[in-house]
């Protein structure tokens, strides 16, 4: 567990250890690219390679979270250039979000004392992830096959996605709550991003992680944003988020490594091109297959480890040295 | 009179000297500063002293800084296993090594070890959380018992060699050096050394523990930088 001393290894100041820079390159180098691909920010990876490394588990979200900051811009910038980012969107999710984050440290507080917390959690989490990942497994994989037989056939025909005639009439657009959005050629009832927003960050004030695997189909299936917009929108929106996130943890917690922080990003900026650009190039129901495989395997990771006896029965904070 | 007033301060001197029979172990640290360097992979520690009287016993003790530690532990509930709430243990050594020169119970009897306060069962861990908590340090390498730690050359002089784990916590350490004779103490001296960062490595410490809005602000700026710079550098890659 990190403990291999080879020439590659820098000192951790907040987190007080060595660590290998190319395992924390390789590492930042994964995430970027499924920020880049997928529009997600890669919590559900970093935490747990982070803890097996050694890194205690208050300062692996602390620090993500930086890192996650600057991958997200990197990105944005790189949707924005070429017109993926609905910005007007994006805000109303923020806001969304941290209204969610504010609820739900509350509720953490109260499902603390009533007990259970945690098995709550990860049991609604694991449930919600297999819902939505088989839900996206068996939305695009009949249509990549039907799209198949119909290339094969010749007879391309030009889908409604392609041909917009007016605003997409979403949830709600009759109603008093209506906004468009202009970019996303979409007219919604602005409660349901609202909505949204709120629920993905209940998910990252309970869990830490997640919001993404629910915000990007949610933005897809529910909010029927073009699936060019849906990546440079969850990025933009992830910004802001982790702004805030790596405020509070640094300020409340002393939880942000910035040597590590730094070491993830460099790996992972130079890989959210290569997820972008592959993003921009995969059809649209094979990005979505290839999430749904992505988010199918988390939820069963997260699975076997409900059901499998731990290598450690016990975890270790130090709280209060030095 | 100054005989008197000698008299009456070599009197009072040793009223107020601990009332214990036995002598200071002529025992010393190598070093009493270890610096933590960005390139920091741990560090050797070395106590040397000579017997007072020979075919003695040496028992040498690193605590690390006292810190509260809060232990989790997995149980199992309808099948699955979840995180238990956190118990804590107030000012526990973040670190702890035992180094003897013989195994420790054959050196000393377990209630002279209590009545010193030394080797892990002297720590308040009874509980199922302390022994999780003695369980998990032991497999991270910052508790260690080394029963041939201490080696002892022509009953006169003795060393003990002992590596740091890269992980080691930053702090003040306490070393105490026993030692012993027929299973009880017969002369003990405790020194301290320090582990501090220094450098780069200290400067973002101090940073963020003394002025953390500042060093938030500092990240923040930073890794948007970074993140701004390599979109527009790699701006021909999408």
């Amino acid at each position: 567990m990190g403990s291999i001393k080879t020439e590659m290894d820098i000192y951790l100041p907040i987190a007080e250890m060595p660590i290998n820079v190319l395992w924390v390159f390789g590492l930042g180098a994964v995430v970027g690219f499924l920020s880049g691909l997928f529009g997600v920010g890669g919590g559900f990876l970093l935490t747990p390679f982070l803890t097996f490394m050694g890194v205690p588990p208050t300062i692996a979200v602390g620090t993500q979270s930086a890192q996650l900051a600057g991958t997200g811009l990197s990105g944005t910038l790189m949707h924005w250039k070429r017109r993926g980012v609905d910005v007007r969107m994006g805000f109303i999710l923020t806001v969304g979000s941290f209204l969610g984050t504010a609820v739900g440290v509350e509720i953490f507080k109260w499902l603390k004392q009533i007990g259970q917390i945690n098995l709550v959690i990860v049991l609604s989490y694991v449930t919600l992830l297999s819902a939505v990942g088989l839900m996206m497994f068996f939305e695009s994989a009949p249509r990549l096959i039907r799209r198949e037989k119909r290339l094969r056939a010749a007879a391309r025909q030009p889908t409604k996605e392609e041909q917009p005639q007016g605003l997409t009439q979403g949830w709600g657009a009759g109603g008093s709550f209506a906004v468009d959005f202009h970019a996303s050629n979409l007219r919604v009832n602005v409660l349901l991003p609202i909505g949204l927003g709120i629920i993905g960050g209940l998910l990252v004030a309970l869990l830490g992680v997640g919001g993404g695997f629910v915000l990007v189909p949610a933005m897809i299936y529910l909010l029927k944003m073009p699936p060019a917009l849906v990546n440079g929108t969850s990025l933009f929106q992830i910004v802001f988020t982790t702004v805030f996130a790596t405020a509070l943890q640094a300020i409340s917690n002393h939880s942000v490594d910035i040597v590590l922080a730094l070491a993830l990003l460099l790996g992972s900026v130079m890989s959210v091109p290569m997820g972008a650009r592959l993003a921009s190039r995969l059809r649209p129901e094979v990005a979505r297959l290839l999430m749904a495989l992505l988010i199918l395997a988390v939820a069963g990771k997260m699975m076997f480890d409900l059901f499998s006896t731990p290598d450690q029965l016990f975890s270790v904070t130090m709280v209060g040295l030095s | 009179m100054i005989k008197r007033l000698a008299f009456f301060a070599l009197f009072f001197f040793l009223l107020t000297q601990p009332a214990r029979a036995e002598a200071e172990a002529a025992a010393d640290l190598a070093e009493d500063f270890i610096p933590v360097t960005e390139s920091f992979d741990g560090a050797h520690v070395m106590v040397f002293g000579a017997l007072i009287s020979a075919k003695s016993d040496i028992v040498v003790v690193l605590e690390g800084p006292p810190a509260k530690a809060s232990i989790r532990a997995k149980i199992k509930k309808f099948g699955i296993w979840v995180n238990d709430e956190a118990q804590t243990l107030e000012a526990i050594p973040s670190f702890y090594a035992v180094l003897s020169s013989r195994p420790l119970t054959k050196i000393m009897k377990p209630e002279a070890m209590a009545m010193r306060g030394l080797g892990f069962q002297s720590l308040p861990l009874d509980s199922v959380a302390g022994q999780g908590f003695l369980q998990n340090r032991l497999a991270k390498g910052l508790y260690v018992e080394i029963p041939d730690g201490v080696k002892i050359r022509d009953k006169k002089l003795f060393r003990a060699d002992f590596d740091l784990p890269p992980n080691v916590p930053i702090g003040d350490y306490k070393t105490t050096i026993y030692e012993l004779k027929n299973g009880s103490v017969s002369a003990s001296r405790t020194t301290t050394f320090k582990i501090a960062p220094i450098g780069t490595a200290s400067m973002i410490r101090n940073l963020s523990m003394q002025y953390p809005a500042f060093y938030a602000a500092l990240a923040i700026a930073l890794v948007l930088l970074i993140g701004g710079l390599a979109a527009y550098l790699f701006r021909k890659a999408t």
